[in-house]
């Protein structure tokens, strides 16, 4: 029935049966927090170990409730099994052959990550979007439309990206009307198709996902990772040929703030300090907060950035002798490391763990 | 030039109309002289126009005081729409540095609209002190009055704003009020009596037909049958988010009809689409809560049904407005269920705080967290900040809960009134029936098949071939074919 179809979608139902592992366990109660972005320095070391950081916040409205569910389900039909610590489950065999079959015929995101690019997608599609807008009512000489985006920082920059382009407003309308078509045949037609149908113009409105999802027969998540996917395609294609396409490039620039743009204010703050060289126990005085939570934004820094150097904030010889303790046993628990080392705090455990598991990959 | 010349020539200079509608000019007249207005209009008659065009005949800034965001900022597009750069909306929405900006620079303005909060701010009034003002306009302001169709504390202290900005000329707006509002308003704006002129026209739309259909647990069927035939684009009106997007689901399965639902859990960006896509018929059907509606500039809307029963007169009256703008025939439908009445309280029990909650508010200073609904929340903080005492605003409550019952059971009774529906509808406004138009309601001889479609349009425009990506980006920038 039509109200069942509603209330669950399939879609989201595989994707997160997908992120269960037959190689390791995971817990759903921890899966629920990545899923929804929960932001703690634990959170996103449990989705860096569970290699689904790049899904980490894809479904932030998702209801506990409805979650639980769906976890009910999956235990109940045998896709997943628990562990022996009962409350971690591994990807049964049969769970396997569910994510198999489904996605065979189904879109699987690849390219997502929310976490570094999240912002940056989001800004440049939005601008990418109103421009689209503005310079084809234009073309058109039209100036009675209501414009899509309206917020007072989009629209003051548009103008200002206006003023500023020396070519005349046709031609530039023009020119990007050419970088358009110029871009999209270099991609896939169906992202391309995609994408269009997704711009409003002169006399053109764009299509919400769930009409998209009702034309094409899929569920309307299915169409906003396959939209995700297709904006990824053509940033990157904007990125790797900057000459052709002179006004995307300039769009593109003005969208990717530094590469710390998606943390949270404070973490921002820390990883600025940090670059000037500050210690951890310099920041939390000047910040005046816990050094705990400065270790906790080191953590999350370096979690999510892979480049993020981890030994700088352990001792020369500590930092030689956890390691040497890891070699012995990879999966060592902080109780017993504390056995051997009783003066280590968990962040430096947690530091090593991180940093080790990058060489894993 | 005199007066009557002057606006005649404006209306068709800023908007482009050669007439005005009924009211218009009275009240535009009658501020232009001095006085102080409170234009009653029905809804989706052009009250707006009343105050743009006052503006535009005057020296200095129009301030428009109005209780919605999403109405004002609707309103502000509306007038960008219409080629007016020198308007904004200060309101929560925006961020610190823009207001400075926008409030730094209120002589360069023409329109400038603001949440009533915002006049809680001083530095906002001492800003708004330095500008001359030609036009202080209250819209909706029916909220002022403890018995207007929602009620907004932090209007009450428009008096005192007036006052501060030294009494300016003011113009309050409604669609829906009845006399006791009327006055309650007056009194609150501290309006003298002798300087101004109340323009109140019967809230009765000749054009729009009433009608009642009883269902006996067929309402789905009932609704698809009679969406088939209707000429369309229509509303139908929900009171659960949910019931409208199943419905929306439903008709786009069984009939093949293009309808999209519209509630405040659809994604911003996908309502601007819905709506442009709704104002260009792209779109024939919207399922939609009360979110829907103001502030959509549509004429020719042809049909409101309420699937679920409202919960007044006023709420009725004022989304069944949104149908028939340009005037042609059109249908205010009603799905009626016994029982409908007790979801309707249901949903009541939640927009009004329990005497539990105002207690503990009151007593700790804090709103119950969790445990109350939003606009429970709202209500209690309103009552925290305006200072009331608890009693009074348990009393206050009180009153309000009878009060919206009672509205409620006049809802009740006029779907199950054997009379006629319009006639009942006024008396609730204490308008009398002066002449019954042709088609008026389901008890006076209407006939539904007058509303049905004549030629079938929907075939049309499902023939049209689908243009691809690269045809479609040609045109929306007349690249031409190279």
């Amino acid at each position: 029935m039509w109200v069942s179809v509603l209330e669950q979608s399939l879609y989201s139902q595989y994707f997160c049966l997908s992120l269960y592992s037959k190689k390791y366990p995971i817990k759903p109660s921890t899966l629920y927090h990545i899923l929804v972005g929960k932001r703690t320095a634990s959170i996103l070391f449990k989705a860096h170990s569970y290699h689904i950081i790049n899904f980490f916040s894809v479904f932030p409205h998702l209801q506990r409730e409805q979650y639980d569910k769906m976890i009910h389900h999956f235990i109940a039909k045998g896709w997943i099994k628990a562990a022996i610590a009962d409350e971690e489950f591994y990807l049964s065999a049969q769970g396997d052959i569910e994510v198999e079959n489904y996605f065979s015929n189904h879109f699987y995101p690849t390219n997502l990550n929310q976490l570094t690019q999240g912002k940056e997608t989001k800004e440049f599609w939005k601008k990418v979007l109103f421009l689209t807008q503005v310079l084809s009512e234009l073309r058109y000489k039209n100036k009675r439309y209501l414009p899509i985006d309206k917020e007072f920082k989009t629209q003051l920059w548009v103008k200002e990206w206006l003023k500023r382009s020396p070519l005349d407003k046709q031609e530039l309308a023009i020119s990007y009307g050419k970088e358009w078509v110029q871009v999209l045949k270099e991609m896939d037609s169906f992202d391309a198709e995609i994408i269009v149908s997704q711009l409003t113009g002169h006399a053109k409105f764009g299509k919400t996902s769930t009409q998209i999802a009702t034309k094409l027969g899929i569920e309307p998540m299915e169409v906003a990772f396959l939209l995700q996917h297709a904006i990824s395609q053509l940033m990157d294609k904007i990125n790797n040929k900057k000459e052709s396409y002179p006004l995307f490039y300039l769009i593109y620039q003005e969208s990717s703030g530094d590469r710390y743009s998606s943390l949270s204010q404070s973490t921002k703050l820390t990883a600025h300090y940090l670059e000037n060289g500050r210690s951890i126990e310099e920041i939390a005085i000047k910040r005046k907060l816990k050094v705990n939570t400065i270790a906790e934004h080191v953590i999350e820094l370096a979690i999510i950035f892979p480049d993020f150097e981890v030994a700088r904030f352990i001792p020369r010889d500590e930092y030689e002798r956890l390691n040497a303790l890891f070699n012995r046993h990879e999966a060592i628990s902080y109780e017993e490391l504390v056995v051997k080392m009783p003066r280590v705090p968990f962040s430096w455990y947690r530091l090593i763990q991180v940093e080790r598991s990058r060489t894993f990959e | 030039m005199n007066n009557k010349e002057l606006i005649k020539r404006n209306l068709e200079n800023y908007f482009g109309y050669s007439s005005f509608r009924d009211g218009q000019e009275e009240a535009i007249l009658a501020a232009l002289t001095g006085k102080h207005t409170l234009v009653m209009l029905p809804t989706g008659t052009g009250k707006s126009i009343c105050y743009q065009l006052t503006g535009y005949c005057l020296e200095g800034l129009v301030v428009i005081v109005s209780p919605l965001l999403s109405l004002m900022q609707d309103q502000v597009e509306q007038l960008k729409l219409n080629g007016e750069k020198r308007v904004a909306a200060i309101n929560s929405l925006m961020d610190a540095h823009e207001k400075e900006w926008v409030l730094n620079h209120l002589i360069d303005y023409k329109f400038i609209f603001l949440s009533p909060e915002m006049l809680q701010q001083e530095y906002v009034m001492s800003c708004l002190k330095r500008v001359p003002i030609c036009l202080f306009a209250i819209d909706e302001a029916h909220c002022i009055s403890q018995w207007g169709l929602d009620f907004r504390p932090d209007y009450l202290d428009l008096g005192l704003i007036r006052q501060q900005l030294n009494f300016p000329l003011t113009m309050a707006l409604t669609a829906t009020a009845t006399k006791q509002v009327r006055e309650e308003i007056l009194t609150s704006l501290q309006i003298d009596d002798e300087n101004t002129k109340q323009i109140v026209y019967s809230v009765d739309r000749s054009n729009i037909a009433f009608s009642t259909i009883n269902c006996e647990r067929d309402k789905n069927q009932q609704l698809i049958n009679h969406i088939q035939k209707l000429k369309k684009p229509g509303i139908i009106y929900f009171s659960s988010k949910k019931t409208a997007d199943e419905i929306a689901e439903l008709i786009r399965s069984k009939t093949g009809i293009v309808a999209e639902s519209y509630h405040s859990d659809v994604a911003a960006e996908d309502k601007i689409k819905i709506q442009q896509q709704f104002v260009h018929d792209e779109i024939a059907i919207i399922c939609a809560t009360s979110a829907f509606g103001m502030g959509i500039n549509k004429s020719n809307i042809r049909f409101v049904i309420h699937y679920h029963l409202p919960g007044s007169p006023e709420a009725y009256l004022q989304e069944v407005g949104r149908c028939g703008r340009d005037g042609e025939p059109s249908l205010a439908l009603l799905l009626y269920e016994p029982g409908d009445g007790i979801i309707q309280l249901r949903l009541q029990e939640y927009t009004l705080p329990t005497i539990d909650m105002l207690e503990y508010g009151y007593k700790k200073g804090v709103i119950p967290e969790g445990s109350c609904s939003p606009t429970q929340k709202q209500l209690i903080e309103n009552y925290l900040k305006a200072k009331i005492t608890i009693d009074a605003a348990k009393n206050q409550v009180k009153s309000r809960t009878l009060y919206k019952q009672q509205q409620l059971y006049y809802m009740i009774d006029y779907a199950e009134t054997s009379s006629c529906k319009r006639a009942f509808l006024l008396h609730y406004f204490e308008e009398k029936l002066k002449s019954k138009p042709k088609c008026c309601c389901s008890n006076c001889n209407l006939e539904l098949a007058d509303f049905y479609e004549k030629a079938d349009l929907e075939k049309e425009t499902i023939m049209m071939k689908e243009k691809n990506w690269e045809e479609i980006l040609t045109e929306l920038f007349l690249i031409g074919n190279k």
